[in-house]
């Protein structure tokens, strides 16, 4: 137990650490790009008005003094109002958490809920017509950039047949057709590597034991072969949680959807750095706290991966 | 396609519909909303509206709201003491019922009565006094933009209750113009501005979401109050076919941010309103990036190469008219309808080319990706006479930086808008620029007019300046004329009615939507 | 299935290096008069898009681009990862930790934030964005080569060799990069369909290749606005970036049976 935490507090020192690196980097990359001033002077505004912006925010001073004054920022919180909206930038993060986590989390629950028994049933029929197909099917879902499955849906659900919204948040319609799109990509992926775990279980010795004992196929598949694979399966997932953010970005860009990672790439375009800073932060205390769930899960799954 | 908050098809707003401009807007009316509008007994009462585009205000504070992006809410909410008359060129009352000069350097205006603000304040002379005050006195940096139109303003002074003047620290001959662009907000709210909006406008604000959407109802007081919309959603959708999708299924009743390519798929089973938008599409040529461009038969050739009724017609789907080398458009102070059409001649192209040694030359297009395939265009043109280019497409806040101070990439694809004050003065980009930023159009002589026409009182000498200045673009060829683009909504049929200001932005309380 | 696969991939970048030859147009020369000619169209098999440009053209020359960012962009990432994966597990210590660490956290974050932010200052430079999907496609590598190394460290065969004075560099060369290599092939195989879709999908955000080069996402980015009156303009570069990704994953699923790869710590 002593030695799990010490791992966990390495690991968060180390995502502080790199925390802290991405900002700096993200910092330089705005700071030397673009010029928030010359945004909020508009591109009518003459030079002189630029430079009046420019020394009203603070962005005349060095870049090493802004720099420094950003890392003081940072450390104590203080996050600062959005350039743009003149609003608190973490308030502008945490009031589209929600949505975010919504998404994500409808996201895992169907792959979940679909990828599984298709993984399994895949593995069970492997060889049969039918295990071929769900195979063949998966790799292709796989293979289908999200934005083209996105617009495909909203022709299909949203034009042709008028059952679900084309834009906005908010309403449990409105979050079926931005999950399905991003469920799609990270469920082919969770199948198909159930399968292929399964199958490398099918040959292993503890399912022979199971099998000679006389256990029933689906029990064997349930109660131990699942349970097996689940492990790749959790720590795949785990590596997913950064696709539910760049991954949503395209989605939220499609569907019109208010969640921070479409807020977070307009802060960037925008040079509103307080908002890119504060959502860096969210982020990373996001996962800090999957990479926990996670790691007590498989704990769970299995004490030996514990090291 | 993704896009930043600030877009530039949000940037041309304004109509110039008088005179010749209506020969534009005659070929698209008629493809456009059809004259099958039922008689308004048909329009019910109460309707609920959903307005979308690719970008809604980034603040509830309209002294606060950057570029044009914000008008199209404010203009629901907030009243400006004049506007531009919808009817024609000149000025219509708004707040202020009446104005005359008093002298070079003073306004005098008389104000509406009756007026009360959503909180409940009463609108009066010193709200506009503070409302000035505010703006001159900005230190923040915030309300930079407006601040800026406001221009050689440097105070406010209530006569009365109900008259006010405005005083310019040199004579400045459109600060009416300038006026239009002020929203007057109730002095109650400034501190608390980001987080409430009062105005005097005929919708209040119900709630916001910042970057998403706006909800509004019916402020029956306001004097421009009609029974026709009792709500309405300003909505965000930043990806402009999914703006389409969604017109399609009926979630939304209007829409702006269309490209024009993709209005033009919608006619048909949708109304289109194009008016002619106070812009031009250029594309700039620097010189201190490729020196070749300070020679004018280069930049001639650059002219030549391009085939502006094709342009206009495959790249803007027919929405907007060719530029006759010159920047303003029918209808605005100093547009010289004496120029003719520019020609379209690859040999003489070539030719100019070799004769200037300027064979092989690469020259990429920097442009934002709202402009990506009008500018593609011009790269095909160019690649027609043996000029290589590729577009370089900057997110905006880049792109301002390249267009404001020092660009890498020699041409520049963009519009130079000059509705929001309806007048020149607005292209500021080829008058006096500070030192050590890039000039667009290597010239003295030009700079020199605007400054002197931007003082100049007397409308007939002031117009004969801005002829000057036209004539001076076109002789050296300044820059690539391109096309006078159109705006462009896209609404439901049930719309039967579109009202727009008199800078083409849609009036909520004047949409007529059937039952 | 894996003969399959590669006869597709090898018959595409054929199509790819004999674009000219094979279609005898120039995919970049706008004709507007042309514009949304339908498939079929004399000399346009699959038609022609918005600028009058022929999309078969557009569609196999846009293969060299997807195809060269995805291959350099995965040559690079498995090698830089293969490098990484060798430190780590050869020697342990504090570079194994360091290099772990970094990887779990590189994996967290969300990628495309770092990639718009870059591509925002740098333009969207075709080396650029080479190095952007590189340095995407790293960890991958790096985890499966540093497991299998650490095993083989310990491995009999290994120590015998270290043990009789084998310098480490022979005994990299001779004993472990070999047995490293099946498994990376495999990896490679699969960033490089991964690597073609994450370009898509940064062509489709308006960040890709600079137009009028074409590239399936931006060529995909340019048919969506005409999806109602030119679908060809959308399925062409379409159903050529999914194939191209269903052959690459479906080889790299073929070669990891074949090479009897595990590859657990993906």
């Amino acid at each position: 137990m002593r030695r799990r935490l010490a791992g966990m507090l390495t690991k968060g020192a180390g995502l502080v650490v790199v925390t802290l690196g991405i900002l700096s980097l993200l910092f330089f990359i705005i700071r030397l790009s673009g010029d928030p001033a010359a945004i909020l002077a508009g591109p009518g505004a003459s030079p002189e008005q630029i430079a009046e912006t420019g020394r009203a925010l603070g962005l005349d001073r060095p870049l090493w003094m802004q720099y420094r004054e950003f890392l003081a920022d940072t450390l104590t919180l203080r996050l600062g109002d959005s350039l743009l909206t003149q609003r608190p930038a973490l308030d502008m993060v945490l009031d589209r958490l929600p949505a975010t986590l919504l998404l994500a989390g409808s996201t895992l629950l169907t792959v979940l809920v679909v990828a599984v028994p298709v993984g399994a049933f895949a593995a069970r029929f492997h060889g049969r017509l039918g295990g071929r197909a769900v195979a063949l099917l998966t790799a292709v879902v796989q293979a289908v950039p999200n934005f083209l499955l996105g617009i495909g849906l909203i022709w299909l659900f949203s034009l042709y047949l008028g059952w679900l919204p084309t834009f906005g948040s908010g309403t449990a319609a409105q979050l079926v057709l931005p999950t399905l799109t991003l469920a799609a990509f990270t469920g082919a992926r969770v199948a198909r590597l159930l399968r292929t775990e399964l199958l490398e279980d099918a040959g292993a010795d503890w399912m022979r034991t199971a099998r000679a004992k006389g256990v029933p196929g689906l029990r064997i598949l349930v109660r131990h072969a699942l349970r097996h694979a689940g492990l790749p399966v959790l720590a795949l997932l785990t590596v997913e949680v950064s696709y539910l953010v760049s991954g949503a970005v395209v989605v939220e860009t499609l569907y019109a959807y208010g969640g921070i990672g479409k807020q977070l790439v307009d802060a960037v375009f925008n040079r509103d750095y307080p908002v890119v800073q504060a959502t860096v932060l969210v982020v990373a205390v996001g996962v800090i706290v999957v990479n926990a769930v996670g790691e007590w899960l498989m704990g769970v799954l299995d004490p030996r991966t514990v090291a | 396609m993704l896009q930043p908050q600030l877009t530039r098809r949000d940037l041309f707003r304004l109509a110039a519909l008088a005179g010749g401009g209506a020969a534009a807007g005659g070929l698209l009316s008629a493809c456009g909303a059809d004259g099958t509008a039922p008689a308004s007994a048909d329009i019910a009462p109460n309707a609920k509206i959903t307005f979308a585009s690719t970008t809604i205000t980034n603040s509830l504070d309209p002294h606060a709201a950057l570029s044009n992006t914000g008008r199209s809410y404010a203009v629901q909410v907030y009243d400006t003491l004049v506007q531009f008359d919808p009817g024609g060129g000149g000025f219509a009352p708004g707040l202020a019922t009446a104005w005359k000069r008093v002298d070079d350097t003073t306004l005098e205006l008389t104000l509406r009565e009756g007026v009360t603000f959503h909180e409940g304040g009463a609108f009066d002379a010193a709200a506009v006094v503070a409302n000035i005050e505010r703006l001159t006195g900005d230190s923040s940096g915030k309300l930079t933009q407006v601040k800026g139109f406001l221009g050689a303003v440097t105070k406010a002074t209530a006569v009365d209750a109900k008259t006010v003047r405005i005083t310019t620290g040199t004579p400045d001959p459109i600060l009416l113009n300038r006026l239009t662009r002020v929203d007057i907000v109730d002095p109650s709210i400034f501190a608390s501005s980001t987080q409430k909006a009062s105005g005097t406008g005929p919708f209040r604000v119900t709630g916001y979401t910042p970057a998403q959407k706006i909800e509004l109802e019916r402020y029956a007081r306001s004097w421009r109050s009609t029974d026709r919309v009792a709500t309405a959603t300003l909505q965000a959708i930043s990806d402009p076919n999914t703006l389409a999708s969604a017109l399609r299924s009926g979630e939304v009743d209007i829409a702006f941010g269309l490209g024009p390519t993709q209005a033009e798929q919608m006619r048909g089973s949708f109304g289109i309103k194009a008016t002619s938008a106070g812009s031009c599409a250029i594309c700039s040529m620097i010189p201190a990036v490729e020196p070749k461009l300070a020679d004018p038969r280069v930049r001639e050739a650059i002219n030549l190469a391009v085939n502006r009724d094709e342009f206009v017609a495959a790249g803007l789907a027919g929405y907007g008219k060719p530029s006759t080398g010159q920047l303003l458009q029918p209808g605005f102070q100093g547009y010289d309808s004496s120029f003719g059409p520019l020609p379209h001649d690859i040999a003489k192209a070539r030719q100019l080319l070799k004769d200037a040694g300027a064979e092989n030359l690469r020259l990429d297009i920097a442009t934002t990706a709202i402009f990506k395939s009008q500018a593609e265009t011009v790269a095909g043109y160019l690649g027609a006479v043996g000029i290589k280019s590729e577009v370089q497409l900057q997110e905006l806040s880049a792109f301002i930086g390249t267009l404001l101070k020092n660009s890498t990439v020699p041409l520049l694809y963009w519009q130079t808008d000059y509705f929001d004050l309806r007048d020149i003065a607005s292209v500021s980009r080829f008058g006096p620029q500070a030192a050590g930023v890039q000039r667009h159009f290597e010239n003295d002589e030009y700079p020199a007019l605007y400054t002197q026409a931007n003082k100049e009182m007397d409308a007939t000498r002031r117009e004969a300046l801005i002829k000057q200045m036209a004539k001076l673009l076109r002789e050296q060829y300044g820059v690539l004329f391109l096309a006078w683009p159109d705006l462009v909504y896209v609404h439901s049929k049930r719309l039967v009615e579109v009202g727009l200001t008199g800078n083409s932005l849609v009036r909520l309380e004047s949409l007529g939507k059937t039952a | 299935m894996r003969w399959v696969a590669l006869t597709g991939l090898v018959a595409l970048v054929l199509a790819a290096v004999l674009a000219g030859p094979l279609t005898g147009q120039d995919p970049i020369a706008q004709h507007l008069g042309d514009r949304l000619l339908p498939p079929g169209t004399a000399g346009h098999l699959l038609g022609t898009d918005d600028k009058g440009r022929d999309v078969l053209a557009r569609t196999l020359y846009g293969a060299r681009v997807s195809l060269l960012v995805g291959f350099v962009a995965a040559t690079a990432a498995s090698a830089f990862g293969m490098l990484l994966g060798l430190l780590a597990g050869y020697y342990g210590g504090w570079a194994d930790r360091l290099i772990t660490r970094a990887g779990d956290v590189w994996i967290a974050f969300p990628f495309l934030v770092l990639a718009v932010a870059t591509l925002a200052v740098a333009g969207s430079d075709l080396w650029i964005l080479v190095s952007l999907l590189a340095l995407a496609g790293w960890v991958t590598p790096t985890r499966v080569t540093r497991s299998l190394v650490r095993r083989l460290r310990g491995a009999d065969h290994v120590q015998a060799a270290i043990g009789l004075g084998a310098g480490d560099a022979r005994v990299i060369r001779r004993h472990v990069l070999p047995a490293v290599l099946p498994a990376n092939l495999v990896v490679w195989t699969l960033t490089v369909g991964t690597l073609i879709l994450i370009e898509g999908g940064l062509s489709f955000l308006g960040l890709g290749v600079r137009p009028p080069t074409p590239s399936w996402g931006n060529m995909l980015n340019d048919g969506r606005g005409f999806l109602e009156i030119a679908w060809w303009m959308t399925a062409a570069p379409g159903v050529a970036l999914t194939l191209t990704v269903l052959l690459t994953n479906l080889l790299g699923d073929a070669l990891r049976d074949r090479l009897d790869v595990r590859l657990r710590d993906r």
